[in-house]
């Protein structure tokens, strides 16, 4: 991120600060998307994210970590999105069926389907380790940042998220497919 | 390569495939139109910090001038606690609604919300005025509109008054709730072109007053200085002196409508919306919204020039107004704006669809009713906008509300505690 626009925007420059978001809110999206898994949440999310940002600009000491910085504002604005909306839980609900044969390529999207199955069963805070390491290809230590977490905690944290996709993976494997339904 | 690896692996792709970093239409700019009406706070972390290194480090070098940092550093904290739970009581109030003909009260944030009064053989709601709650805070007007009623006039509908200590509701007199005068009077309409005041208190509800108006009371404001009533018959907006009932014509619009009037909280304006379309007889408020002096000297339009406007509505301080606005193109999306009186730094809220409003007693949030579909059909839900954060948080109960008045306490009165359900 430009350090002088990070910089300008400190000052009260609003037309820094829309630069800024303007170049930071498609990846500040993707990761919500990611971590969220829900389209209005992520949106809200990213919304919470940067209106923090520009209130909270002043309080950021080195520009240079700007990016690091709003990572770290979106992360904690999806964890209360999550919060917010916990509520209006989205269950799998398993109803037997007869599989057909599949090809190959059927395979690897019964794969892909699979793997996003596997993500939403995971909590908010594992998706996030997930997306930090496997997406963002984010150093153990500055994802630890990141979360705000120890470096300790970060890599079980990891280790855990791993499990339960592998363990959702395998009861995926071994079920029928779902039908999702919403309870408010 | 593991398990844990090839997962890892297969996880990585998978992440990148997915991806969307397209973000949402219209995204950036409800964010921007958002911060810009914020400014960033001052970082007085730093600034502490820098304060307090120096003072700890001379302080350090003496056990005496450490204690007494600590001390002194103790003392402000307590007082700090102090002065914030002072201001949360002070612009805290209840939260009163209705909803199916009963009136519910509920704390500032909408918890609590208790079942306050209900009458058999009535449907009571809450007046739809802007200072339903009576100036210090005890008594909420609320209209009651008989069962058997064939239309909305006949027979006449009769104000309730709800204490919000002993929740008691009692009649008041046959009419519709207009306001409340500064000391404490209630003002009603008990007929189409006739006033009454009542004075109210604990144990008695007296008749105080009775004046006959050469106007029609449609859509009437009363003034905070107990002074004017502005009325909206037809295309004027007129002045009624509430002690003699002598009229003043403050605006003409040239035969279409004007409506809901609004005074500033100092009594020397009024906001109002205006008609403009002659091919819209009937659509009040296809105009901006004005803002007239109360001498009819001066008139300045405040809203966007092309954009419908309706449901002005006062801050506290009278710095700002908010108002219903929505483009003209689509008609169909809404949106609150707020603007200054001389329609200055004007600023859109991303709100939705915003039905009736109202500012919180300190200024810093806005209340609206706005329309959802849930499981239950479409109803109007209670939410509100802090105008610092733009945070969006829903009030109500979580079965809607038709109508609401929120309590503004004066500076240092208390909130009044909330009896539990069934007492």
């Amino acid at each position: 991120m430009d350090r002088e626009l990070v910089a300008r925007a400190q000052g009260g420059d609003h037309d820094a600060f829309a630069a800024i978001a303007a170049s930071t809110i498609g990846r500040l999206t993707a990761l919500a998307r990611l971590i969220l898994q829900d389209e209005d949440r992520a949106q809200e999310a990213v919304q919470d994210a940067l209106v923090d940002a520009w209130r909270d600009i002043r309080a950021l000491r080195d520009p240079d970590r700007a990016d690091a910085w709003l990572r770290r504002l979106l992360v904690r604005a999806c964890y209360d999105a999550a919060k917010r909306h916990r509520r209006r839980a989205v269950v799998d609900v398993r109803v037997l069926q007869v599989e057909p044969a599949v090809s190959d390529a059927q395979d690897a999207v019964a794969t892909r389907d699979q793997l996003d199955r596997g993500l939403r069963r995971l909590s908010p805070d594992q998706r996030a380790a997930l997306v930090l390491t496997y997406y963002l290809d984010l150093p153990l230590a500055e994802a630890a940042h990141t979360l705000d977490i120890p470096v300790g905690t970060m890599k079980s944290r990891l280790n855990r998220a791993l499990n339960a996709l592998r363990a959702a993976l395998d009861a995926d494997e071994r079920a029928p497919a779902p039908v999702r339904e919403h309870y408010a | 390569m593991n398990r844990h690896d090839l997962l890892a692996a297969g996880l990585r792709v998978h992440l990148r495939n997915i991806a969307d970093e397209r973000p949402a239409p219209g995204q950036l700019g409800t964010i921007l139109s958002l911060t810009a009406t914020i400014r960033p706070r001052p970082d007085w972390l730093a600034t502490m910090r820098r304060a307090t290194t120096g003072v700890w480090a001379r302080a350090s070098a003496n056990p005496a001038v450490r204690l007494a940092v600590v001390v002194l550093l103790a003392i402000l904290m307590v007082l700090a606690v102090a002065l914030i739970a002072g201001q949360r009581e002070r612009v805290g109030g209840l939260l009163g609604f209705s909803r199916n003909g009963t009136v519910y009260l509920a704390r500032p944030d909408g918890s609590g919300a208790i079942q306050a009064a209900e009458v058999p053989e009535y449907v009571l709601g809450i007046s739809p005025v802007e200072r339903a709650w009576s100036p210090e805070g005890r008594y909420l007007a609320v209209d009651g509109f008989p069962l058997n009623a064939r239309s909305g006039y006949e027979p006449p509908s009769t104000v309730f008054v709800l204490d919000s200590r002993t929740l008691a509701l009692r009649a008041v007199g046959a009419g519709t709730f207009i306001g409340w005068t500064p000391d404490g009077l209630a003002l009603v309409a008990s007929g189409s072109t006739s006033l009454a005041t009542f004075s109210i208190d604990e144990r008695t509800i007296e008749a105080t007053g009775h004046i006959e108006t050469e106007v029609l009371i449609s859509g009437a404001s009363l003034s905070p200085d107990g002074h004017w009533l502005a009325v909206t018959p037809g295309p004027f907006l007129v002045l009624v002196d509430v002690q003699t009932g002598a009229t003043k014509t403050l605006y003409d619009n040239g035969g279409e409508l004007v409506d809901r009037p609004a005074w500033s909280p100092d009594s020397s304006r009024i906001a109002f919306a205006r008609t403009r379309s002659p091919q819209c007889h009937m659509c009040v408020g296809d105009g901006p919204i004005l803002v007239v002096t109360v001498d009819g000297s001066r008139v300045t339009p405040v809203s966007r020039p092309d954009w419908p406007a309706v449901r002005a509505n006062w801050s506290p301080n009278g710095e700002w107004i908010a108002y219903k606005t929505r483009e003209p193109e689509t008609g169909i999306e809404q949106y609150i704006e707020i603007v200054h009186p001389d329609g200055s730094e004007r600023r859109t809220l991303p709100t939705g669809s915003p039905h009736d409003m109202a500012w919180s007693p300190d200024g810093a949030r806005i209340l609206y009713m706005t329309e959802a579909l849930d499981e239950a059909g479409s109803r109007f839900i209670l939410v509100e906008i802090g105008l610092m954060d733009g945070q969006i948080r829903r009030l109500d109960d979580g079965a809607g509300v038709e109508a609401f008045a929120w309590q503004s306490l004066p500076a240092g009165s208390s909130i009044p505690p909330l009896q539990p359900e069934g007492q």
